[in-house]
């Protein structure tokens, strides 16, 4: 009998944990359709609202919202613009506006969303801050110096600003500055470490990875369960040659979120510097499987076959990285011309060339704008971009 | 960007009356986009007695241009070491070296002007074997004019230097020796021009011991080369393949200085390369026939090169206990950078890694204090026995600055052998050819090249620490297939050989 018992036990479990599941499904598949009904309701109402009053800006506004949450953009940003249209003082409609092109990935309606709410409110917070991330976001740390500077200044107890201009300056390797922000932003948050865990990554940068690893380490007290700042932990340990306590972090990582798969990248990193190459290139297989596009893993990957007398598939592997690399030093050159030469035309044609390339209409589209707005007789760039626009115009 | 990278130095016998002089290169400020001074080459010559007479007027080196590289080589086998410097913003230089503390210009009769190039480190090297010395000369990025400078801005509109991905990457340039003073370029016919980079350093080392050179080059911010040498007069890069393109994180290097040698006395070859400001140096280990391995970490490099911005490097057994050594010198490019890195200084230490021979070392020069500790914009190194004591002295570059000689004073006790190798069918002075010194410590294992460092020339005579060794059995095989082997070779004096001869003068 107890023969018997022992060789079902395995099924058991398997049994068990498969029920487990299920009923984790359904307990989520209901709660999904919970929101939906809630969503819908809230949608028919917002409608109705706007049949009623079709004068009320605000009525529209709750319309767009509703429109966004349920991913039907076009219609929220109508509803957006015509509350906006409506409010021709207030910035609210354009503020949701932009939220929503952002979303959309319509980055040069966004800008402009932001940028009528400055024009209209100079001193909006929200404003500076959402175009700020959007200039960072294309690599333009200079133009978001030029919104955040006078923010700061106009707030010095606002940590939000600070941390965006941290960000800018971080981006232009102004180090120092960045520093000395951040760590006044742990000074007026203490508790909202999720704002000054930015300080990690900049000590890392730096190869201060001991501080990194210290102010990490607090962050995390307050935020256990921030992937991300595990990650970063993870790296400054890693750097620090101490790899047990790396791979403690990026188990952990993963524990939280096993789609993690820069916590992989580093595992991999961790184990090639341990010597054991099997477990580092599982794991950067397992990251070229998730992001083909991660030119690095497939350079490391390469050489760590070559290591390993897997001549074959290294060489197969390295070739594929050395076509993606000229690729790249062309994205990097446009991306630092255009970063630092923020006044060239011709570094952001090059830049929305490069967009092009890579089939990203809407980037493209920010970089066109913005060598026009520089230089209004580059016509090669008008008439690319009036034919985007064209094709953008006639893609539902 | 030119007024960052500085200019090289070398040591070279010029006179050829067996003591190491020294040429050292200038290059000049920039304010306002233009060239300030006139700066022009120094020739030093030897007095054997520990120092220099400035000899260069009337040298023929006289000449202003903005120099940035140099070889040393008898390119003509007339058995006077010529010159050649690169330069910035003009034409390569190929400076004959007449006799009599003369040298003539000849570039142009030669057809080596490199013309359109930012031309760096240069070597001579005798890719074909035929006896002739042949000319690689690495070229950094595209700039045509001062006028054609990028011009990049930090906040508030301040003005810096462009980093190199900003500018578009060049070509390395090989000339042949065509015999007759001629060279031929023969940079796409070799496959070299096939490969796109941003090239600072070069390094000559036969790798796979087939007995044909192979060129190591160091990239700034693109993956390094290897170009193979395949013997019929091409080259096939295999830098990403062999491993040495990138660190062990795939990034490609800021790659300045760079060297290749047997360091370890395994029969391996390892490749050194620097690295910007908290990259850290990279050490390949060959683990296969063409296989290398990153071990900057398992070394015990990273930590201290991982704090400076690393420009020459070089391998040289400076306590002559049998182990070739480490040197690297440092110094950020730009000027300011404290105000944006308060930890980052723009003049450095210079930093020496002693090799424990276990396949780590131990940086060992900022424990020892002055010179080492005193910060400076180091650029280009060499090392050169210059008062032929045995112990390797050192020649260092700085930018903006005086150059620097640091006479080794390592307690003596460990033995040594330099040798002075003369070809007859080999190329004269010997570049090319494999030197393997047998005690019962090990076997050694030296080439006689150009190159190496970053910009600059070390002593082309062969050095090797013998440790508590006496005598040595030395094999040296030339590049024209020649093999003398002389028993009982006795230590601690300067040895010189002919091609063929069997024995030591």
């Amino acid at each position: 009998m107890a023969t018997i018992y022992l060789a079902l036990l395995p099924w058991r479990r398997h049994m068990a944990a498969e029920l487990a599941r299920l009923n984790k499904e359904t307990e989520a598949r209901q709660k999904e359709e919970h929101r939906l009904v809630d969503l819908r309701g809230a949608l028919t109402k917002a409608q109705d609202d706007v049949a009623r009053s079709p004068g009320d800006a605000a009525a529209h506004l709750r319309l767009a919202a509703q429109y966004h949450s349920v991913g039907r953009m076009e219609d929220a940003v109508q509803q957006a613009e015509t509350a906006a249209g409506l409010q021709q003082k207030d910035t609210a409609a354009l503020l949701l506006l932009a939220d929503i092109q952002q979303h959309a990935h319509h980055y040069d309606a966004a800008i402009r969303a932001y940028k009528t709410a400055l024009a209209r409110q100079p001193d909006n917070l929200q404003a500076s801050v959402g175009l700020s991330y959007l200039y960072i976001m294309f690599g333009w740390p200079q133009e978001a110096d030029g919104i955040l500077e006078p923010a700061v200044r106009a707030n010095p107890q606002n940590p939000q600003i600070k941390v965006a201009l941290a960000l800018a300056y971080l981006q232009q390797n102004r180090y120092k500055e960045g520093e000395r922000l951040l760590l006044e932003v742990r000074q007026i948050a203490p508790q909202d470490a999720a704002l000054w865990t930015p300080l990690v990554h900049l000590y890392n940068t730096n190869n201060r990875y001991s501080e990194a690893a210290a102010v990490g380490r607090d962050a995390l007290t307050l935020l256990p369960q921030n992937v991300a700042l595990i990650d970063e932990v993870g790296q400054s340990y890693y750097h620090l040659n101490a790899y047990p306590e790396a791979l403690q972090s990026f188990d952990r990582a993963l524990a939280l979120n096993p789609g993690d798969i820069g916590a992989h990248y580093y595992r991999g990193l961790c184990y090639q510097r341990q010597n054991q190459l099997e477990k580092a290139i599982g794991e950067l297989e397992l990251v070229l499987g998730h992001s083909p596009d991660f030119e690095r893993t497939r350079q490391i990957l390469g050489t760590l076959y070559m290591q390993s007398h897997r001549a074959a598939e290294g060489q197969r592997i390295l070739a594929e990285a050395k076509s993606a690399n000229i690729k790249s030093q062309e994205r990097t050159r446009a991306g630092y011309l255009v970063a630092n030469q923020p006044r060239s035309a011709v570094a952001h044609w090059q830049m929305a060339q490069i967009y092009l390339v890579d089939r990203d209409v809407n980037r493209a589209v920010v970089e066109l704008v913005k060598t026009l707005e520089l230089d209004p007789n580059q016509e090669q760039a008008r008439s690319l971009l009036a034919r985007l626009q064209a094709d953008k115009a006639r893609t539902p | 960007m030119i007024e960052t990278m500085g200019s090289g130095g070398a040591f070279l016998d010029y006179d050829g009356d067996g003591w190491q002089d020294i040429v050292l290169l200038n290059n000049a400020r920039l304010p306002g986009g233009q060239v300030s001074g006139h700066p022009l080459l120094a020739l030093y010559h030897n007095n054997h007695d520990g120092t220099f007479t400035d000899v260069t007027r009337g040298s023929g080196l006289d000449i202003e241009m903005y120099a940035m590289g140099v070889a040393v080589g008898d390119y003509d086998n007339d058995g006077r070491e010529d010159l050649y410097i690169t330069c910035a913003l003009g034409p390569s230089h190929l400076f004959h070296n007449e006799g009599n503390g003369h040298f003539k210009d000849l570039t142009q009769q030669a057809g080596v002007d490199n013309a359109g190039h930012w031309g760096t480190s240069c070597a001579w090297v005798d890719y074909d074997r035929d006896g002739k010395l042949d000319l690689i000369v690495c070229n950094y990025v595209k700039y045509p004019s001062l006028a054609a400078d990028l011009p990049c801005f930090a906040g508030n509109h301040q003005r810096i230097y462009c980093i190199p991905a900003a500018y578009e990457t060049s070509t390395c340039t090989l000339y042949h020796n065509e015999g007759n003073g001629r060279f031929k370029d023969v940079t796409t016919a070799s496959g070299i021009g096939a490969a796109r980079g941003k090239s600072l350093g070069v390094a000559i080392a036969d790798y796979d011991v087939d007995g044909w050179p192979d060129i190591f080059v160091a990239n700034d911010t693109v993956p390094g080369f290897l170009f193979h040498n395949e013997r019929n007069g091409t080259f096939k890069e295999v830098g990403v393949e062999s491993g040495v393109a990138y660190d062990e994180e795939g990034n490609p290097h800021s790659g300045m200085g760079i060297d290749a040698a047997d360091i370890f006395n395994n029969g391996s070859v390892s490749v050194a390369i620097s690295n910007y400001q908290g990259q850290q140096t990279s050490l390949y280990n060959q683990i296969g026939s063409a296989v290398f391995r990153d071990d900057k970490v398992t070394a015990h490099l990273a930590t201290e090169t991982g704090k400076v911005l690393g420009f020459g490097l070089l391998f040289v057994d400076y306590d002559n206990d049998g182990y070739k050594d480490i040197l690297q010198v440092n110094g950020h490019v730009q000027d300011d950078i404290q105000k944006r890195e308060p930890q980052v200084r723009y003049a450095q230490p210079t930093l020496l890694f002693h090799n424990s021979g276990d396949g780590t070392f131990q940086e060992v020069g900022l424990k020892s204090g002055a010179p080492f500790t005193e910060p400076i914009v180091g650029r280009g190194c060499a090392w050169g026995d210059f008062d032929n004591d045995g112990r390797p002295d050192l020649l260092i570059t700085a930018n903006n600055g005086p150059a620097h000689l640091w006479h080794n004073e390592t307690p003596p006790g460990n033995h040594w052998l330099t040798l002075q190798l003369i070809g007859t069918k080999s190329c004269r002075d010997g570049i090319g050819a494999l030197v393997l010194v047998k005690t019962a410590a090990g076997v050694q294992r030296s080439e006689v090249r150009s190159g190496s460092g970053y910009l600059s020339q070390s002593d082309l005579r062969p050095h090797f620490g013998l440790g508590t060794q006496t005598q040595a059995e030395v094999e040296i095989h030339w590049p024209s297939g020649t093999v003398d082997r002389v028993a009982a070779v006795a230590c601690d004096h300067i040895w010189k050989i002919h091609e063929g001869a069997g024995r030591f003068e």
